[in-house]
C-alpha cells in the first residue's frame, strides 16, 4: 500500500488517517525480533548491468518461460516486446542476448498485464486494446509472440499514449484463475474465466473462455487545463479510473462486488459457481436517508460541511465476521447489521442524533476491545477575522472529535464517551503565498527519509535480508539475517494511533513542523525496524543522481536458486524513455 | 474646472444608454455551461450559441442556437436550432469550416474534429474535418468545453484553420476551398519539444512482482510514502486501475521573424521554441529556433502566484515581443517584476541576437517595471485611443491596515493599474490607479476594459466586484491625470451564481463585442449599441 498525501487538495479524512498513521508509529522503535546471529562479513557487489537500446514504456520481472526464474520483460514505447533471460548457472544474471519478439499492434491504446491465464507454464503477457484481449507467450526462438485472443469483445478504447501496466487481470472471484476487469466508459466490465472457448481460425483453443458476468458503474474522475491565453499555460488532460472494489459482504468468504454510483450503493454477491449477478443483489439509495435539520453550509465560523450528501462507512461492528454499515446525514446516524444474505438497510440497529454538525465520520476501535466505535470529527471553518489575521500571522483551525462507544449488536452510546478538541496551527497565508516552495521542500525532505529499498532472502539462508537506499541516495546498503516484527501498520495499530492523537495526547496543538516530524519519525522508525538499528554490513554505490533517476529497487530470484538478486532500475534524466538496470548480489 | 468635469460626467452617466442587455431564458431544468456568439444561419447577425446540460442526468448535453435579431427582444427558451451532443464529444467551437452558408459548430472528440451542419440532411449533418488524437479525450458528463482557441486563420488566407492539441504536440489543419467546398487535407503534426524528467523523491518498496501503477506523466504535486503494508481496505484509500495524464505546452501564434506569417511559439521549462511557418501555409514539424527563457518556469516558479508569460506585439512592428511577470523573491516586500522583451528595442546587454532575437544573449529585458503586491492577472488591452496594447494589472497589496478593515467589511481591496503604451514603451508609473473592494465570496471577480463605448477616446471599464452586480465605469481626464469615474455608467443586478463569458472576436476598436452572463435560468446578452 502506498500512503499518499496530496498537498494541493488533501482530503480531510485521508490526511487525518495519514497523520494518525504517522503518530501511531512515531513513538519510538519497538523491539524487532531476535538479534541476528553472528555472520561472516558481508559483501554487496554489482554483478551485471543492462542498458537496453530501446525506449522503454514498461518493464517487469516475470517468469514467462516457466523455468521458475524470472526474466526481465521490456515493453517499448512503440510496442516492442523484448525479453532478457539468464543463462546457465554460474553466468552473470540476465546475460543472454535479448530476445526480441513481436510488437503490439496499437501501443498507444494498449493496457498490459502479466498473468498465468491457464495455470500452466510461465506467465502470459495479456494485452487489452481496441482489438480485444490477446495473450502473448514466450517462445524460445521467437520471443514473446501472440498466442491467442482471449476475448474479442473485452476491449479497451482509451488512449494511454504507450503500453501501460494496469491491473486488469485479477482473480475477482478468488477461484485461483485470473479474470478480466475492463474499463468501458463509465463502467467496469467483469469477465470471469471459465468454460470451454470456441475454436478460432480452426485451431483448438488453448485458454478457457471469458464470460461477461457484470458491468458495474464506476466513477471516472477527470481533470483538464484548457486555458491557452498565456505562453506559460500548459494544456493538460487527465483521467483516473478506480479499480474494482471487491470485498466479502455476507461472510461466505467469497469476494463480492461493491459499487458506488452517486448516492447509490450496490452489492453484487458472488454465486457458488463464481459468477456475479448482472443486476445487484442489494442496493441502497443514500439520498433516502435525510435529517430534517437545516443544511450545514460552508460558512465562516461554523463547522465545515463536506457537501450535504449522506455518507456510508463499513466495518464489522458486532464481531460476526460480516461487515456492518453506518450511514450519516447532517446530525443523524443510522447503523445496520449485515447478514448472511448480504447488507440490509431496512432495520437499523440504532439511530443516533448528535448535538453538532460533523465534517466526517469513521469507525475506529478507540478502546482496544475489538469492536469499532463511532468517531465523529468536526472541522471549524475559520472566521473572516481569523482568516484576515492569518494573512500576516499564524492562525489556527480547530478540530473537534467525539467518540461514541460501541455497545454491542450494532448500537452506539447516545452520548460521546470520548471528547476532545485539537488545533492545527498554520503559517501566515502571506508567507505561504510568498514562498510556497519552502513548504513543499519541507515535506519532500520528510519524504526522502522514507528510504526506498527491498526485503528478501539475498543469501538463501531462509532469513530476511534488507537492502535500503542510503539517506543521501548515493549507496545501496545491506543488512542480513533479520527477523522482522509483525507489521505494526495494521488495523489495530492505526486505531491506536487515532485514539492517541485525538483523545490521549496532552499536546493538542499541531503545526506543520510537528506533522512533518511525525512523518519523519515514522520513516526513521520503519528504517530502524528493518535494520534493527544495527550499522550496515555492506554498501555499494548507486548511479549518479544528476544523470539517472532511481525508478525502483526490487528483489528478484533471477537464477531460481533461492537467492534473490537486488535490482536497481533507473531512468536516464537526459532520455527518460531509456532505462538502466544494475544487478547486485549479496554474499 | 474639476467641478465642471464632474458635472459633465454625471450628466453623461445619466443620459448614456449605450448598453443593450437581453435575457434569453433556458429551457426548464437546463443549465448553460458555455456561451458564445457565431453567425450560424449566415444572415450577418450574431447568433447565441449555448452549450447546455441537464444537471439531473449525466451526459445529457446539447448545443443550442438562438438566432440573432436586430434589437432582439426577449427570446423564447426554445432554441432555433440545436442537437444533443454525443457522449464522446469533449469540446466545441464556432467557425466557418464548411462551404455551407454561415458558421458551423465544430466538435472535438478523441479521434478528431467534426462539423455540425444544421441545414444538411440527417445523414450529412455531421462531417469529419480531420483525424487527430485530441488531447482532451474523455468527455465531461456535465459539460462540453469551449475550445475557441482552436480556430485561427493560420495562413491568413481568410479561412479559419483548426488547431488540435495532441499528447505529443499540436496538429494544425489548414482549410482549403475549391469551388466552394472546404477541405482539411493539409495537416501538420508538430512535435512538442521534450520536457525534462521531474524528480519526485519516491522509490517503491516492492518484492519483485509487477507494479501496477498505470500512470503517465505528472502534474500533481504529491509526497508519497511507501509503507509496505497489508492493511485491509476499510479505509478505502484510492486505488486506481488506470491513471493517465497527458500534457503539452499551449500553442501561440505570432510572427516571430517579421516575415508576415504566423509562427507557432511554445514554452517549456527552460526554453522558448519556435516552429516557423516556412512558407505560406507550410509549418515546420520540428522547432526551427529556441532560446533560453530569462525566467525558468520550474516548479518553484509555477507555484508563484504572480507568474505568467505572454507573447504579443508591443510596438506593433510586426514581430513578436514577450512579457514575463514574476514575484521578486529577493525583496522583503511583496512585489512583482514585469519584464518586457521588445524586439529591436534592447540596447547593450538587452540587445537581441540572431540566435535569440527576443531575449538577447543574456536575457536582459528592454524594460522592467516593479509592481507592489501580488499580480492576480495582467493583460494587454486598448485603454486609450491609440492602437498600442496597454498593460492592465489587477493586483492585491497585503497591507495590514487595509486588511484589518476587511474584517468588518468582508471585502478585500484590489488595485487596478494601467500603464499606457507609447509606441512600444510602457509608462514607468501607472497612468491609472484605482482601488476597489472585492467581496470575499465564492465568485470570479472581473475588471476588464471593453473599448470606447462613449466616444470620448477612452475605453470603459467593466467590473464585477461582488457576486450580485456588474457595473460599467467611464474614465475621466482631470488635472491629475486619468482616473475611474466613481459613478457607474451602467449597472445591472446579477444572480450571485452567474458566470461571465467574453466571447472571442473583437469589436472595431479592439474591445470585446460584448459579454454573456450565464445565470441558472437564463443567459443575458450584453452588447454595445
Amino acid at each position: 500500500m502506498a500512503l499518499t498525501v496530496v498537498l494541493s487538495a488533501a482530503h480531510a479524512l485521508g490526511a487525518a488517517h495519514a497523520l494518525w498513521a504517522a503518530h501511531a508509529l512515531a513513538a519510538g522503535p519497538q523491539t524487532a525480533g531476535a538479534a541476528a546471529a553472528a555472520l561472516a562479513p558481508a559483501q554487496l557487489e554489482r554483478v551485471a548491468t543492462i542498458e537496453p537500446e530501446l525506449d522503454v514504456a514498461e518493464w517487469s520481472f516475470v517468469d514467462v518461460d516457466g523455468d521458475r526464474r524470472r526474466e526481465l520483460v521490456l515493453v517499448g514505447t512503440r510496442g516492442e516486446l523484448v525479453v532478457h533471460a539468464s543463462g546457465a548457472a554460474g553466468s552473470a544474471p540476465l546475460s543472454l542476448a535479448p530476445k526480441r519478439g513481436a510488437s503490439l499492434g496499437d501501443p498507444a491504446h494498449s493496457l498490459i498485464s502479466f498473468a498465468n491465464v491457464d495455470g500452466a507454464g510461465g506467465e502470459e503477457l495479456v494485452v487489452l486494446s481496441t482489438d480485444g484481449t490477446l495473450a502473448y507467450g514466450f517462445d524460445a526462438e521467437k520471443g514473446l509472440v501472440p498466442l491467442e485472443r482471449l476475448s474479442r469483445r473485452a476491449r479497451f478504447g482509451l488512449r494511454v499514449g504507450q503500453p501501460t501496466l494496469a491491473e486488469f487481470t485479477r482473480d475477482v472471484n478468488a477461484d485461483g484463475k485470473p479474470d478480466l476487469v475492463v474499463p468501458a466508459g463509465e463502467k467496469l466490465e467483469v469477465w470471469i474465466q471459465g468454460g470451454a472457448k470456441a475454436a478460432e481460425g480452426g485451431a483448438p483453443a488453448r485458454f478457457a473462455a471469458f464470460q461477461r458476468t457484470a458491468a458495474v458503474t464506476t466513477q471516472v474522475s477527470r481533470w483538464g487545463a484548457r486555458s491557452a491565453s498565456e505562453l506559460s499555460d500548459v494544456l493538460e488532460s487527465s483521467f483516473s479510473i478506480p479499480n474494482l472494489t471487491v470485498r466479502d459482504a455476507n461472510g461466505d468468504a467469497r469476494p463480492d462486488l461493491y459499487v458506488a454510483d452517486g448516492a447509490s450503493r450496490a452489492w453484487h454477491l458472488q454465486r457458488g459457481d463464481g459468477s456475479f449477478a448482472e443486476t445487484p443483489d442489494v442496493t441502497v439509495d443514500l439520498a433516502l436517508f435525510k435529517d430534517t435539520i437545516e443544511e450545514a453550509k460552508v460558512r465562516p465560523g461554523h463547522t465545515l460541511a463536506l457537501g450535504d450528501d449522506a455518507s456510508l462507512e463499513s466495518r464489522d461492528l458486532d464481531g460476526d465476521g460480516i461487515p456492518d454499515y453506518v450511514i450519516a446525514h447532517r446530525r443523524k446516524v443510522w447503523s445496520f447489521l449485515g447478514t448472511q444474505a448480504g447488507p440490509q438497510f431496512a432495520s437499523p440497529s440504532t439511530i443516533l442524533k448528535t448535538a453538532d454538525d460533523t465534517t466526517a465520520l469513521a469507525l475506529v476501535d478507540l478502546d482496544k476491545n475489538g469492536r469499532a466505535d463511532l468517531l465523529l470529527v468536526k472541522v471549524q471553518v475559520p472566521t473572516i477575522a481569523t482568516l484576515v489575521r492569518g494573512v500576516f500571522g499564524e492562525w489556527e483551525v480547530t478540530i473537534g472529535a467525539s467518540g461514541y462507544e460501541n455497545q454491542g449488536r450494532g448500537t452506539f452510546a447516545t452520548t460521546p464517551k470520548w471528547k476532545n478538541e485539537l488545533s492545527v496551527r498554520l503559517p501566515a497565508i502571506l508567507k505561504l503565498f510568498k514562498n510556497p516552495e519552502q513548504f513543499v521542500r519541507r515535506f519532500e525532505e520528510t519524504a526522502r527519509r522514507f528510504r526506498g529499498g527491498t526485503i528478501g532472502d539475498f543469501d538463501g539462508d531462509g532469513r530476511v535480508d534488507v537492502a535500503l537506499v542510503s539517506l543521501d541516495r548515493a549507496e545501496l546498503e545491506l543488512w542480513r539475517g533479520r527477523e522482522l516484527a509483525e507489521n505494526t501498520f495494521g488495523e489495530s495499530a492505526l486505531d491506536r494511533g487515532v485514539a492517541k492523537v485525538l483523545f490521549e495526547d496532552p499536546n493538542t496543538t499541531w503545526d506543520l513542523e510537528r506533522i512533518a516530524g511525525a512523518f519523519a519519525g515514522l520513516a526513521e522508525r520503519r528504517a530502524a525496524e528493518l535494520t534493527g538499528g544495527r550499522p550496515r554490513e555492506a554498501a555499494e554505490g548507486l548511479r549518479a543522481r544528476d544523470a539517472y533517476r532511481l525508478d525502483s529497487v526490487r528483489n528478484v530470484d533471477l537464477e531460481g536458486d533461492g537467492k534473490d538478486e537486488i535490482l536497481a532500475i533507473y531512468r536516464s534524466r537526459n532520455a527518460p524513455a531509456r532505462i538502466a538496470v544494475d544487478v547486485f548480489r549479496a554474499r | 474646472m474639476i467641478l465642471g468635469a464632474c458635472a459633465w460626467a454625471l450628466q453623461a452617466a445619466a443620459a448614456w444608454n449605450g448598453v443593450q442587455a437581453t435575457a434569453v431564458p433556458l429551457e426548464s431544468g437546463l443549465r448553460a455551461t458555455a456561451a458564445t456568439w457565431g453567425d450560424v444561419n449566415g444572415d450577418g447577425r450574431a447568433d447565441l450559441v449555448l452549450a447546455r446540460h441537464d444537471p439531473r442526468r449525466r451526459f445529457v448535453r446539447s448545443i443550442a442556437v438562438h438566432f440573432g435579431h436586430d434589437g432582439r427582444s426577449a427570446s423564447g427558451a426554445k432554441p432555433d436550432l440545436g442537437f444533443d451532443v454525443t457522449p464522446d464529444t469533449t469540446a466545441f467551437a464556432v467557425g466557418d469550416v464548411h462551404g455551407d452558408p454561415g458558421e458551423e459548430i465544430v466538435l472535438f472528440s478523441a479521434s478528431g474534429a467534426f462539423a455540425w451542419r444544421p441545414r444538411a440532411s440527417e445523414d450529412q449533418r455531421f462531417v469529419r474535418l480531420f483525424a487527430a488524437d485530441f488531447l482532451w479525450q474523455v468527455a465531461d458528463p456535465a459539460r462540453v468545453h469551449p475550445w475557441s482557441a482552436g480556430l485561427v486563420d493560420l495562413d491568413r488566407d481568410g479561412l479559419v484553420d483548426v488547431i488540435a492539441p495532441e499528447p505529443g504536440g499540436w496538429r494544425l489543419a489548414l482549410q482549403r476551398r475549391k469551388d466552394g467546398v472546404a477541405a482539411f487535407e493539409t495537416t501538420f503534426a508538430l512535435v512538442a519539444p521534450p520536457e525534462p524528467l521531474e524528480d519526485d523523491a519516491y522509490v517503491s518498496l516492492e518484492n519483485g512482482t509487477p507494479e501496477f501503477r498505470g500512470r503517465r506523466g505528472g502534474g500533481t504535486l504529491r509526497v508519497s510514502f511507501g509503507l509496505d503494508s497489508s492493511l485491509k481496505d476499510e479505509l478505502d484509500l484510492y486505488d486506481p486501475l488506470l491513471d493517465v495524464t497527458e500534457r503539452v505546452p499551449s500553442p501561440h501564434f505570432a510572427d516571430f521573424d517579421g516575415d508576415g506569417d504566423l509562427d507557432l511559439l511554445a514554452q517549456t521549462t527552460r526554453r522558448l521554441w519556435t516552429y516557423a511557418q516556412v512558407e505560406k501555409g507550410k509549418f515546420s514539424l520540428q522547432p526551427t529556433a529556441s532560446a533560453t527563457l530569462p525566467v525558468v518556469a520550474d516548479r518553484e516558479r509555477r507555484l508563484d502566484a504572480s507568474y505568467a508569460a505572454r507573447v504579443l506585439d508591443l510596438d506593433l512592428d510586426g514581430r513578436v515581443d514577450c512579457a514575463i511577470f514574476a514575484s521578486d523573491k529577493r525583496s522583503e516586500d511583496v512585489r512583482t517584476q514585469a519584464l518586457f522583451f521588445v524586439q529591436g528595442q534592447g540596447r547593450g546587454d538587452a540587445a537581441g541576437t540572431a540566435d535569440s532575437p527576443v531575449f538577447g544573449a543574456r536575457g536582459v529585458p528592454s524594460q522592467l517595471l516593479v509592481i507592489a503586491g501580488f499580480v492576480a492577472a495582467a493583460s494587454f488591452e486598448r485603454v486609450d485611443s491609440d492602437p498600442y496594447p496597454d498593460l492592465v494589472v489587477r493586483c492585491v497589496r497585503p497591507d495590514l491596515i487595509d486588511q484589518l478593515r476587511s474584517i468588518s467589511s468582508e471585502t478585500l481591496d484590489a488595485d487596478l493599474y494601467v500603464y499606457l503604451n507609447k509606441k512600444g514603451v510602457l509608462s514607468k508609473r501607472p497612468d491609472i490607479s484605482w482601488r476597489f473592494p472585492v467581496r470575499l465570496r465564492g465568485f470570479d471577480p472581473n475588471a476588464r476594459f471593453v473599448g470606447d463605448r462613449t466616444g470620448d477616446g477612452w475605453s470603459e471599464l467593466f467590473v464585477r466586484a461582488e457576486p450580485e452586480s456588474a457595473k460599467l465605469y467611464a474614465l475621466r481626464v482631470g488635472r491629475d491625470g486619468v482616473s475611474v469615474f466613481e459613478k457607474p455608467l451602467w449597472e445591472r443586478a446579477l444572480d450571485s451564481d452567474a458566470e461571465i463569458d467574453f466571447p472571442d472576436g473583437a469589436a472595431r476598436d479592439g474591445g470585446p463585442r460584448g459579454l454573456l452572463v450565464r445565470e441558472p435560468k437564463q443567459v443575458i446578452e450584453v452588447s454595445w449599441r
